[in-house]
């Protein structure tokens, strides 16, 4: 139990002293040094962040497959069988074609079938995105009219022919960006960034649970 | 049940809860429409707009742009006609450009663009490794940026296509952040951190309408010159650079969609203060 608590929690909490500290001395001390280890951690960083690409495939896989044994349903095999095969095809492809990423046939498979399923998903939002503003974008109160009217004019001020129609509509709706949404969109990076120093500072002292006991 | 229900709806609550496929199918109508016929819609290039262009205009002969580029299939249809007139400015203008890969998928986008903009590279007289150059893909962490701002040779050492870095006549002169006079960014809040505050080079931000435009402002007019984002805006940057492209086409789709959202918002309201109304009567 005890060997258990030290991997899971005070490896990762020293693991990030040990890293945090080059990373610390380094906005506030100006040595070669520091900058030397910086410089290399920097490095690794990348190609640890990498490994992770590796393994959120491998951890896709798993997930699948544990689905498919939970739910053994028609759609969980077709499921899982497709994203096997695509798998195989991009690997078999990368391994087989000459000039990697930039094959013909690759191409092909990016520009005609990738990116238009994925351009339809995200067209899809703005479908979604009328039938919501229909549905929720009404005067109910004195916050709602006001978002209302935000949304409404800064949607205009985007539409060149509302803009033609009514040019004071193009003012209206750049003075709500740089103004109301300047004042919030400040304020949530100060926010933000006074959070990344309780999140660090937390995690340094091991009160922070996402940072130590990964599963 | 259901059915008595239905009918036990007035007018005002059968406008207010219309069945979501008819708003689907009232949208794509709207949106198919200037597929088969064009209207011409008029364009108004934004200030943000015009201050991005203008940046570019006014980078000295010889300057360096540091263009971080994230192409990947999702935002391309909202991002790429800023990308292409993008390029098409930077290829006209006698500067220098290097293009910072930062997404998987990156690698073969901007090989793909630059095949098509082979005639403008013809026109303009420029080359590969000379006017501008694509650093292979890495994962661009805090750290590893910051040490690419230090020294680029600490993190690059070779060019996407394996050539030695200092095999490239472009980067003879180029070492690290101090020798960029520009930034293309998709980030604005990274970026001023990055290579503002430090380096005090200026940024101008390219993105999505909805991943750039709601965290731009805050920058804007300090860190930041211009910003485009979103594919209306490259129209609105394609008509103001005079290199015409997609972003234009996109223009009547994009209007007669917002016209159809107006529309439905109008008649949701018409419908709320309808029903309110009418309640108020039975009273």
């Amino acid at each position: 139990m005890a060997v258990v608590s030290f991997l899971k929690r005070d490896v990762p909490i020293a693991l990030i002293i040990i890293f945090a500290i080059p990373f610390l001395l380094y906005r506030y001390i100006d040595h070669p040094a520091i900058k030397a280890v910086y410089s290399e951690l920097g490095f690794w960083s990348s190609i640890i962040s990498m490994i992770g690409w590796g393994l959120g495939v491998v951890y896709l896989f798993q997930g699948e497959y544990a689905a498919t044994k939970r739910n053994p349903s028609t759609t969980q095999y077709l499921a899982f069988g497709l994203l096997c095969g695509f798998s195989l095809l991009l690997v078999g492809m990368a391994l087989t074609l000459p000039g990697d990423l930039n094959n013909p046939h690759y191409l092909w498979v990016y520009y005609a079938f990738y990116r238009s399923q994925t351009t339809a998903f995200y067209g899809l939002m703005f479908l979604y995105l009328c039938s919501a503003a229909y549905r929720m974008l009404r005067a109910r109160s004195l916050e709602s009219t006001v978002l209302l009217l935000s949304a409404v004019i800064y949607t205009m001020r985007n539409a060149s022919f509302f803009t033609w129609l009514a040019p004071w509509i193009g003012p209206v709706g750049d003075w709500i960006m740089h103004y109301p949404n300047k004042g919030a969109a400040s304020a949530a990076v100060i926010c933000m960034a006074f959070g990344s120093i309780l999140i660090a500072v937390r995690q340094m002292l091991g009160r922070e649970r996402t940072a130590i006991e990964v599963a | 049940m259901a059915k008595e229900k239905v009918k036990e709806r007035n007018i005002w609550q059968r406008i207010g809860l219309l069945d979501y496929r008819i708003i689907y199918t009232l949208v794509l109508i709207l949106v198919a429409i200037p597929i088969w016929s064009p209207i011409g819609i008029p364009l108004r290039v934004g200030q943000n707009v015009k201050d991005y262009a203008d940046a570019l205009y006014a980078l000295e002969p010889g300057s360096v742009v540091l263009c971080k580029f994230s192409g990947y299939a999702t935002m391309l249809p909202d991002v790429e006609p800023i990308y292409m007139a993008t390029w098409k400015i930077l290829l006209s203008r006698p500067v220098k450009f290097l293009v910072l890969i930062q997404h998987p998928d990156s690698p073969s986008i901007i090989q793909y663009e630059f095949e098509r903009l082979k005639p403008y590279i013809d026109e303009y007289g420029k080359e590969y490794g000379v006017d501008y150059m694509f650093f292979p893909y890495i994962s661009m962490t805090e750290a590893a940026e910051i040490s690419f701002t230090e020294n680029i040779r600490d993190i690059f050492t070779e060019d996407l296509f394996g050539t030695p870095l200092d095999e490239l006549p472009i980067m003879e002169n180029i070492h690290s952040a101090h020798d960029f006079d520009l930034v293309i960014s998709m980030s604005p809040e990274y970026d001023t951190r990055r290579y503002y505050v430090p380096y005090r080079i200026p940024l101008i931000c390219w993105g999505t309408g909805t991943g750039l435009l709601p965290f731009v402002p805050p920058y804007y007019g300090y860190s930041v010159l211009g910003y485009c984002g979103g594919a209306s805006q490259g129209g609105e940057l394609e008509l103001y650079s005079g290199f015409l492209g997609e972003g234009v086409k996109y223009n009547d789709a994009k209007n007669l969609a917002i016209i159809g959202l107006m529309v439905f918002i109008v008649v949701g309201n018409i419908a709320y203060f309808g029903e309110k109304l009418s309640k108020g009567g039975e009273k």
